[in-house]
């Protein structure tokens, strides 16, 4: 009996109710994938993001072939040839007379063809960059931004909260004041005013940390309110009292007594914190104040499914879309999961 | 020579005076017991004694990092989340000097001390009795080189058989460690037993002190007689 109501004992029984969770257990699979396909997109996808062919503009997702002329063969795809139809609109017909076995593991791919065939596995965008790979690529920095965002806004979120909480006084009250200022304005309108405030002809990496740093800083001021909330409280426990009267300096007792004590709580909060990072990165994205065309991001992909007319006639476009929607699924069932899971209250 | 002075200390909180002008002096080698109904501020004067509250007015003055406390609480002053090593390293933050054997040399002397076996280290606060806890963080106190320890009713949370223990063994420990004791408690009867000096406190003041017999054959205020009553059968010898 006396376990139960033990912290250590909680976190595990935690982690076993999340682990008997099958749906949660589900996202983490899924996620585990996408940040494994991220991670090695130099290796799967057969182009680089930046690889384009305009001669290939939407073309339509390539058929992988097995059966040619009544007999099994190696894998392979057939050429297209362009046209324009009545209306000229460019319409792709499969060219049966031009064959391109696929190559595995060539030139450190996991799947090629030889140089005039193309292969667009989910088609192309509107300058014939495959998509398949663009969506790889971006993942890299989608499902990055995210988490690298969330660590930074943690970490200002944990400490501001915890110094406010553990002084109080003057000190919570100017803090808090910070927060509510941050908190007031509409968190979209602060990510184009900040991105406003960042200079124009940042090259991609400037851009992707000032992106990173943009998200960070809309994120933290709530985080910080419930902690200083818990260390309030925490702050008169009587191990912190004993702490303080060992002479142990501050610093050291916010972090090593205070904010281990808030990790349940946040680490839900890191989770569903995470999936609306993501989105705002699309957000900024699409509306094209982010990450920066030749770099893909899903944000950015999705930019290009702004007008109706490619939607129309190359659907495909929409796939990042997809992607985005199931990252952020993902986060916020194991977010919730573990919510659950961390707080006795609605277990079982 | 005086090991602790409390002069003239007042501590409000919003209208009541939760501590009001008291003065005293701790002798080296005292067992001085403050006793008193629950809210009539001996925690708050702990806390003052200990500089984890401020006075209004007055001072507290005490050699440096010579005084530490034990709670009440056996379950909070352990963090759940520090396995025994870390609770007891904490004591010796200061001394970085120390080499890892040697800071398992002292860590396993004193848990031998305060009658705990050396192999408890790895464990976790909640695998522990309330016994045991108290035990850790005397040892904590005894590590950090304490001369002064303050008892805030360390043991009223334990019941009867595990407080005796506990005050068989800080019996022991004062002879070992030439230690300093302020017990604050509301038992008459372990005080009786315990201390050799003793302030009676009532709403905030000090009602009555002196020597432990002394007070407790002869109150003379109003309220050590109502304790007396309370404490002990009319019949049962003092």
């Amino acid at each position: 009996m006396k376990k139960i109501f033990n912290h250590n004992s909680r976190i595990e029984q935690a982690f076993a109710s999340f682990h008997c969770n099958r749906l949660s257990m589900l996202c983490l699979w899924v996620l585990v994938i996408l940040y494994g396909l991220a991670i090695f997109a130099d290796f799967i996808c057969p182009y680089s993001y930046k690889d384009e062919d305009r001669d290939f503009s939407y073309c339509p997702p390539t058929a992988v072939e097995f059966w040619d002329h009544g007999r099994w063969e190696r894998p392979f795809v057939h050429g297209r040839a362009l046209t324009f139809n009545s209306v000229h609109r460019r319409v792709y017909v499969i060219d049966l007379s031009r064959k391109y076995p696929l190559h595995f593991l060539k030139g450190g791919r996991l799947f090629t063809v030889d140089a005039p065939g193309r292969f667009y596995l989910w088609g192309a965008d509107a300058r014939g960059r495959d998509l398949f790979s663009r969506v790889w690529y971006g993942a890299r920095i989608s499902l990055s931004i995210g988490l690298l965002g969330v660590a930074i806004s943690f970490i200002l979120g944990l400490l501001i909260g915890g110094i406010a909480g553990y002084y109080g006084g003057w000190v919570d009250r100017v803090l808090m004041r910070l927060c509510e200022m941050f908190m007031m304005i509409p968190g979209f309108y602060l990510m184009l005013a900040l991105r406003a405030a960042v200079p124009e002809n940042f090259n991609s990496v400037q851009v992707y940390v000032s992106v990173v740093v943009i998200l960070s800083l809309i994120g933290w001021a709530s985080l910080a309110r419930i902690i200083r909330g818990m260390a309030l409280s925490l702050r008169e426990r009587d191990f912190v009292l004993v702490a303080k009267s060992l002479g142990v300096p501050d610093i050291v007792i916010i972090l090593k007594h205070i904010l281990p004590q808030t990790v349940s709580y946040s680490m839900a909060t890191l989770m569903l914190t995470v999936s609306s990072y993501i989105l705002a990165e699309a957000g900024l994205s699409v509306v094209g104040l982010g990450i920066q065309d030749p770099v893909p991001s899903w944000g950015n992909l999705l930019s290009d499914a702004m007008g109706i007319v490619p939607v129309i006639f190359a659907p495909w476009i929409l796939l990042p879309g997809l992607f985005i929607f199931i990252a952020v699924m993902c986060f916020n069932v194991i977010g919730d999961t573990l919510r659950d899971a961390l707080d006795p209250m609605f277990r079982d | 020579m005086s090991v602790l002075q409390v002069q003239n200390v007042v501590k409000f909180f919003g209208n009541l005076r939760a501590v009001d002008d008291v003065s005293f002096a701790l002798e080296h080698g005292d067992n001085l017991a403050i006793i008193g109904e629950s809210g009539c501020g001996k925690t708050t004067l702990a806390k003052m004694i200990m500089g984890l509250t401020i006075p209004d007015t007055g001072f507290v003055k005490s050699e440096a990092n010579n005084l530490q406390m034990v709670f009440q609480d056996p379950n909070g002053s352990l963090d759940p989340l520090w396995n025994v090593r870390e609770i007891l390293k904490e004591a010796l933050w200061r001394d970085h000097f120390l080499t890892a054997r040697q800071v398992q040399e002292r860590l396993e002397g004193m848990l031998l001390a305060v009658g705990l076996s050396p192999c408890v280290l790895q464990r976790f606060p909640h695998e522990f009795s309330g016994g045991e806890r108290q035990r850790i963080a005397i040892a904590r106190a005894l590590l950090a080189s304490c001369k002064v320890l303050v008892l805030d009713e360390a043991v009223s949370a334990l019941d009867t058989l595990v407080q005796k223990q506990i005050i068989d063994l800080l019996k022991k420990l004062k002879q070992d460690f030439n230690l300093t004791y302020i017990f604050i408690s509301h038992n008459l009867r372990l005080v009786r037993n315990f201390s050799d000096k003793i302030i009676v406190m009532y709403q905030g003041k000090i009602v009555e002190q002196g020597r432990t017999q002394a007070v407790l054959q002869s109150p003379s205020h109003p309220y050590t007689q109502q304790l007396l009553e309370a404490a002990f059968y009319p019949k049962e010898k003092l």
